[in-house]
């Protein structure tokens, strides 16, 4: 009887606006790209951050599938994404160093987000401020050569958990745009293998942060196909027993999405 | 309803608005890179000076210790690494971030070191650059160390003296001279127990004792404990030497105390 009371209850305080929600507009994306990713060992990790003065710095392609539930003011979204970085180079300051060709770095990543829209608009038709929660999995791979045939390989595994701010403008069916920023607190497990007159193995346990900030626009060109834009900005750390590095990415990426 | 949802729209955009201010990228990212940098190529290192500074007036000087010094520790630890390093020389600790004007930073990933050089260059300055261009040359040829004992003591026990004397000439009298105050080696090579002596005073044992065992003994065992964590190092070390680390110690003191430079 209780809770069927409750039950009632909550849903005569729902708002009128996501109860009249329609139903979930399912669509696939796939884009592609490309990233930037750089990394530099950091000394000291409270602030101000000692960063290396030289950063490593590779790029290559990236591609990523996405799947949206979504609702007026509501999304879910699953996201995978692979990419592989090449032509790495030291960034000094006053230029750049090629590395050795084989030096190489590649992402596998997969996404969970739950979104969800404020009903106001935010001054404008269509603009609205939306929160959520993101929870994101990783496994990188680096690949160093140095000098002297020494070579540092690298695999971490990385989970954390976001975050999100976003701001949605969708004034009509035909056009959408969206920014957001998230910021994750990460766990890290890396395995270094050091190959030089020995080899030497070791595994860390590491904590750390990962901030977005990204922006996508779509523009619907036929009832069920629009094409899409994004762009995402990076900055992560990870702190971890004798030794922290900090890195950053970049993707500029463009594609597809198939709205059912 | 209507107050309610205002005030929650409010709410959210002032926590989106504060979460962004406080992001971890701002507070946690490093500074850009600087690119007011002259840059002067040696053989095997690079150095990076301010326009006008200090070091800029002596680089020729810097590159001929830091040379020497490459070429020191990749002999006395037989190591293979054969990278180009870069030495990056701040004008001031205010200009590195760094707390004095005897400060440095080691970037082995990136195979860089940073330290402060202001005037007049001493032997000090040698053995501040040396030591943490000692931490990119190590680090790269064995790997990285699981005990600040062994990073920081062997970054200063391979010290070349071929241009001062803070390596061995400094470390072995020092040994003596504060006998009374130095803590027992099994105590310095947990990490725990290693931030809580005094900074000096765990460098310089460290140093001192891997010097002696350098001497003594050679690269061999040494390298054979290197990668050890204090849970464990202890027991490394015995199995490296065959003898008790209480033995080696009692040694090393002995040593120390006779000798004559």
């Amino acid at each position: 009887m209780h809770t069927r009371l409750i039950v009632l209850l909550a849903i005569a305080m729902t708002p009128s606006v996501i109860r009249a929600q329609s139903e979930p507009q399912i669509a696939w994306r796939g884009i592609a790209g490309y990233q930037t990713y750089g990394q530099r060992d950091v000394a000291t990790s409270r602030p101000p951050v000692d960063a290396s003065p030289v950063r490593w710095q590779g790029s290559g392609p990236i591609l990523t599938v996405d799947y949206d539930r979504a609702r007026p003011l509501r999304l879910h979204r699953f996201e995978l994404t692979v990419s592989s970085s090449g032509g790495f180079e030291y960034d000094t300051g006053r230029g750049t160093v090629p590395r050795p060709e084989a030096d190489g770095a590649s992402f596998l990543e997969g996404q969970y987000d739950y979104r969800r829209y404020l009903a106001k608009e935010l001054g404008l038709s269509g603009l609205h401020a939306g929160v959520g929660v993101r929870g994101a999995g990783e496994r990188r791979s680096l690949q160093r050569h140095y000098g002297g045939d020494v070579t540092l390989n690298e695999t971490a595994v990385t989970g954390s958990i976001a975050i999100v701010a976003a701001l949605r403008y969708r004034p009509g069916d035909r056009f959408s745009a969206e920014a957001e920023w998230s910021n994750a607190a990460a766990l890290s497990r890396g395995r270094q293998d050091h190959i030089a007159d020995v080899a030497m193995d070791r595994t860390r346990w590491g904590g750390g942060w990962i901030t977005d900030l990204a922006a996508r626009g779509e523009v619907r060109v036929t009832p069920h196909v629009a094409a899409v834009v994004f762009y995402l900005r990076r900055g992560e750390g990870v702190l971890s027993d004798h030794r922290t590095y900090a890195a950053d990415r970049q993707r500029v990426m463009a594609g597809i999405t198939y709205v059912r | 309803m209507f107050v309610e949802r205002s005030l929650a729209c409010r709410a959210a955009l002032l926590m989106a608005g504060l979460a962004m201010v406080t992001g971890c990228q701002t507070i946690l990212g490093p500074r850009p890179l600087s690119d007011k940098w002259n840059p002067h190529e040696g053989p095997r290192v690079s150095f990076f000076v301010r326009p006008g500074s200090v070091a800029e007036q002596n680089v020729d000087r810097l590159s001929v210790v830091i040379e020497d010094q490459y070429s020191s520790t990749v002999a006395s630890l037989r190591l293979s690494y054969a990278g180009r390093i870069r030495g990056y020389a701040y004008e001031s600790p205010a200009d590195a971030h760094m707390e004095s004007n005897f400060a440095g930073k080691a970037y082995p990933e990136t195979e860089a070191f940073g330290f402060v050089c202001v005037g007049p260059i001493t032997d000090n300055t040698f053995s501040l650059m040396a030591h943490e261009a000692n931490h990119v040359l190590i680090i790269n040829g064995l790997g990285r160390a699981s005990t600040y004992f062994v990073t920081e003591g062997l970054a200063s026990a391979v010290l070349s003296e071929t241009y001062h004397k803070n390596g061995r000439h400094f470390l072995f009298p020092w040994t003596r001279m504060h006998r009374a105050e130095l803590p027992k080696v099994a105590r310095l090579l947990d990490d725990g127990e290693w931030t809580r002596v005094p900074e000096n005073i765990a460098y310089n044992t460290s140093a001192s004792f891997l010097a002696w065992l350098l001497d003594a003994y050679g690269p061999d065992p040494l390298r054979a404990f290197y990668p050890a964590s204090s849970d464990s190092i202890v027991g490394r070390i015995e199995s490296a030497y065959g003898r008790p680390l209480d033995a080696l110690e009692a040694d090393w003191l002995r040593f120390c105390d006779n000798y004559a430079g």
